[in-house]
């Protein structure tokens, strides 16, 4: 039996948004209060669709998520400015770059899946 | 750039981190509104048994909150899939008219529906739509589906 097994993960961040290209006058227009360095409390919803054990009742790689998502999102990002690591910190690159970090830990057979909610009016979901 | 937003590390120059990537982003707004389910070829008793407390002659109100999820490209221009602040503008045109009004009284759509949590999401998904399609018209961006709560432990989806 298969199942679909979701923990959210709390990253307190900073970032903002600019393109070096335009002049902070015309990135102030096309960003508004984005342009000014802010942060979020970062809900990341991980997702793995796994088999479930039947001697435990618990899906499996279940225990080894959260290890992992500490060591490739909670302890380089928590507290950080996302800036210092990417170019494009929208909330639509972040759900993309957070899960190319997480992918190669994870065993191929098991899919995974990542969401963000930024903040109570933006989610943000990366499609497959 | 401010000085407090410059980081040796910062990748400020480069290539725009999966630009063309496709994407879904929802974007919440609200509104607050009064309504009353009556279906009238029903008698008295029908409409009871049917919609409980729902029916009642003045009706009663909700903080309804509606997320409409969207899916695209990662844009090149800005990295976004699209400017939120347009969005917004879009979602207030779409939820302003409903906003502080009896939707069974004022609204011409629910004079021969009964604007459940159902049709009042089939409403905002056909209005964002119309909306959607003359504002953005060169924008590859389409409209998934929208999700509308009556309460935190109620809500509706709607696509098509």
């Amino acid at each position: 039996m298969k199942v679909l097994f979701t923990r959210q993960y709390l990253i307190r961040a900073l970032h903002h948004l600019e393109n070096p290209a335009l002049s902070a006058v015309e990135n102030e227009r096309l960003y508004g209060v984005c342009f000014r360095l802010h942060g979020h409390d970062y809900k990341v919803q991980v997702t793995i669709e796994s088999e479930v054990d039947p001697a435990t009742g618990l899906c499996k790689f279940r225990r080894e998520l959260d290890a992992i998502v500490e060591r490739e999102l909670i302890q380089p990002f928590d507290g950080k400015n996302l800036n210092d690591t990417f170019r494009n910190t929208s909330g639509e690159a972040l759900v993309n770059l957070f899960y190319d970090r997480l992918r190669p830990h994870v065993p191929q057979e098991i899919r995974l899946a990542l969401a963000i909610q930024e903040t109570r009016k933006n989610y943000f979901e990366r499609l497959p | 750039m401010d000085e407090y937003k410059k980081s040796p590390t910062s990748p400020a120059i480069g290539p725009l981190e999966h630009a063309g990537t496709q994407v879904r982003m929802a974007r919440r707004t609200s509104f607050s509104s009064a309504h009353l389910y009556s279906q009238p070829a029903f008698s008295e008793a029908q409409n009871r048994e049917t919609f409980g407390r729902c029916f009642t002659p003045h009706g009663h109100g909700h903080n309804y909150v509606l997320e409409a999820f969207f899916d695209g490209p990662i844009q090149d221009a800005h990295g976004m899939l699209v400017n939120l602040i347009d969005i917004d503008q879009v979602l207030k045109a779409v939820v302003d008219p409903l906003d502080h009004q009896h939707l069974n009284f004022d609204i011409a759509y629910f004079k021969d529906k009964i604007p459940t949590t159902e049709i009042i999401a089939q409403y905002c998904f056909r209005e964002l739509l119309a909306r959607l399609n003359a504002s953005f018209a060169n924008v590859p961006i389409s409209l998934c589906k929208v999700r509308l709560y009556e309460l935190d432990d109620l809500f509706v989806e709607y696509s098509e």
